[in-house]
């Protein structure tokens, strides 16, 4: 078990759409709540990540923004963030990646008029906007393809609830196991009724709410994982019953 | 009169409208009589079905100016502000008082406004318009200012990226060669919308002294009257013609609104988006004695069915403003927003979550306690005091 650990937050500034800030301040609590030492560091344009920063860092996050801040993004990605994002998610270790963020570990981004964008060419994908009537927007729940608490059996704790809402539709070009089987609403696209991808330790999704806020278990799948932990502390303050009956609701 | 003449009459767009008009009368007479809200929806929706290119306002006359307010917080109060000092100047004006800011209720206002017999004339109209309604409403009516105020998060689900928003205004603008921009300076995306535009525009700047001469005391407000009074300036209206008309201005229901019922004081806050739900946490710090909190939050339509937004609330005002106070949580997404307290603060205590508003007031009445801070967002709050007055408005 690690004594600290080190979330890499990427671009707050830029990534603040669909309150997927929230993610971070939930992990935090969640950590915090069970005596865990958690340090945030954020990362933002401009900035070089080199080997340091990949030693040190146990959990990185990047959210979801507007489509205008996505390219200056990728731009910065490629240039100053490429071979540390190749490195980190070589090692097998953990992070999230949502929307936006899961859309450019791609190999690219094919814009409403029909302009590509590169995307890092981590995971064998890309992804299309088909223009604004094809938006994936509204509620999603998934059945989680491989259940993430296997401490729980209860079989509501293997959904995850959300809130979608995607111009671009992804399509795989190799199999990626997939994060789970929608329910209702979207996922990756129309066609195929999955979301999101699990490769190596990362997780990609569009699921905002934020994702973390309606499924706490995924949560702690991250904290127990970025800490090297099997089993957490039990919280003290913070009391899930809430979250549960809100559960029941988007039934 | 032939046949063929009549004919052409049923086809005629005054003639349509009239007709529209008295049945949304009509219905809005019955409707109010059994309390049930003004009921025009219906009749909009039904003529823009089958006459969407055949509407006509040629009965209606503003002689000296349209005047469309839009952004993320402050349509209302603006719009507000700015109708009562135009009247206290000696104008006539038409406004959308009820807060309908979409393409029908604007017409609904217009069918029940419209005089059957006679002229409507006026010296202004004054629209508060949804931001994404506004290119379907000016091919309603043209305007002949549109004031910006601000653009933040809101809504996400309908209207997907601020920038959408901007876009849409920038193009209106340019179909509109002689509408007149009056900006805010102190917001990004209304300077980048000013800056892209040939229009004419006048900038405004909030003023912090002005308070002093108003009821008011938030930022938001100094801003929302700054925006007022370059558009009074501009129309030639002087400062000193209402500057004594500034004690008596009021910000519009449900916006700092007091109601007693059953012997408990309930002080309603519209906070529907992050902005407003910060600027409301502000302006609450500043109140003592405060110990009793109900959160009202909906996910309806209006609402936007996207409640991610509460996490982008500010954690550390969120905290403070509940610290030590007994929270009340209710309306659709009440469980959630009980959730996010929790993240925000364990120094708040959750008395009690109940979904269902009516039965949270049954509660409360039922309590000893005589004080409660409502904040709520939109559709939330025109049920509390749907409750809380036994009135709905729209």
């Amino acid at each position: 078990m690690k004594e600290k650990i080190k979330i890499l937050y990427f671009y707050p500034e830029l990534l603040n759409l669909y309150g997927d800030r929230g993610n971070i301040e939930i992990f935090y609590k969640r950590a915090v709540d069970r005596g865990l030492n958690v340090e945030i560091n954020t990362i933002g344009l401009g900035e070089k990540l080199n080997l340091k920063d990949f030693k040190e860092a146990d959990f990185i996050f990047m959210g979801g923004g507007s489509d205008l801040n996505q390219k200056t993004l990728y731009e910065d990605l490629l240039k100053n963030k490429k071979g540390f994002l190749i490195d980190y998610i070589a090692s097998g270790k953990t992070g999230l990646f949502i929307c936006g963020a899961y859309q450019l570990l791609g190999n690219y981004y094919q814009t409403e008029d029909g302009k590509k964008i590169d995307g890092l060419g981590i995971c064998n994908f890309y992804t299309v906007n088909e223009g604004k009537n094809k938006r994936s927007v509204g509620k999603i729940k998934l059945e989680l393809s491989n259940p993430f608490n296997s401490v729980s059996t209860r079989k509501e704790d293997n959904f995850l609830y959300g809130f979608e809402n995607h111009g671009g539709q992804t399509y795989f070009e190799e199999r990626i196991p997939y994060l789970g089987k929608v329910i209702y609403g979207v996922g990756n696209n129309p066609k195929e009724k999955n979301e999101g991808m699990l490769f190596s330790g990362i997780v990609g999704t569009y699921l905002h709410g934020p994702v973390f806020s309606l499924n706490p278990l995924f949560c702690d799948y991250f904290i127990s994982k970025s800490f090297n932990l099997l089993e957490l502390p039990k919280l003290k303050n913070i009391d899930d019953s809430y979250i549960s009956k809100a559960r029941l609701l988007l039934n | 009169m032939t046949l063929e003449d009549r004919t052409l009459q049923i086809t005629d767009p005054m003639l349509i409208f009239n007709l529209f008009s008295i049945l949304a009368k009509f219905i809005y007479l019955v409707v109010s009589a059994l309390n049930l809200g003004s009921g025009t929806t219906i009749i909009s929706n039904l003529y823009l079905k089958f006459f969407k290119n055949k509407i006509s306002l040629k009965n209606f006359k503003f002689r000296k100016g349209v005047i469309f307010v839009t952004g993320t917080n402050g349509k209302s109060s603006t719009s507000k502000i700015l109708t009562e000092l135009l009247e206290k100047t000696g104008n006539k004006v038409l406004h959308n008082n009820t807060g309908g800011n979409i393409l029908r209720s604007i017409l609904g206002m217009f069918l029940i406004s419209n005089k059957l017999i006679g002229n409507n004339t006026y010296d202004f109209l004054v629209l508060e318009v949804d931001e994404a309604s506004i290119s379907s409403i000016t091919r309603l009516i043209k305007p002949s200012h549109l004031i910006i105020l601000n653009f933040s998060r809101d809504q996400l689900d309908r209207y997907f990226e601020i920038e959408n928003i901007s876009q849409d205004l920038i193009k209106t603008l340019g179909n509109h060669k002689n509408l007149k921009l009056i900006f805010n300076l102190e917001d990004e995306y209304c300077c980048e919308i000013a800056a892209q535009t040939k229009n004419e525009t006048l900038s405004f700047k909030k003023d912090l002294n002005i308070l002093s001469k108003t009821n008011f005391n938030d930022s938001f407000m100094a801003s929302n009257l700054s925006a007022v009074i370059t558009t009074l300036k501009s129309l030639d209206i002087k400062f000193i013609e209402y500057e004594g008309f500034l004690k008596d201005l009021k910000k519009p229901f449900g916006r700092e609104e007091k109601i007693v019922k059953r012997g408990k004081e309930f002080e309603i806050h519209l906070a529907k988006n992050p902005a407003s739900f910060n600027s409301n946490l502000i302006e609450l710090s500043r109140k003592k004695n405060m110990k009793h909190i109900l959160f009202v939050i909906n996910d309806n339509i209006s609402d936007g069915t996207d409640i991610s937004w509460i996490y982008d609330i500010d954690s550390d005002l969120l905290q403070t403003l509940t610290l030590k106070k007994k929270l009340y949580f209710s309306g659709k997404r009440a469980y959630e927003m009980a959730n996010r307290i929790q993240y925000a603060s364990t120094q708040g205590k959750i008395v009690h979550v109940e979904t269902n508003l009516k039965r949270m007031f049954k509660y409360l009445f039922e309590k000893d306690f005589n004080e409660v801070v409502v904040l709520c967002n939109y559709s939330s709050m025109l049920e509390t005091r749907k409750i809380l007055t036994g009135r709905k408005i729209l």
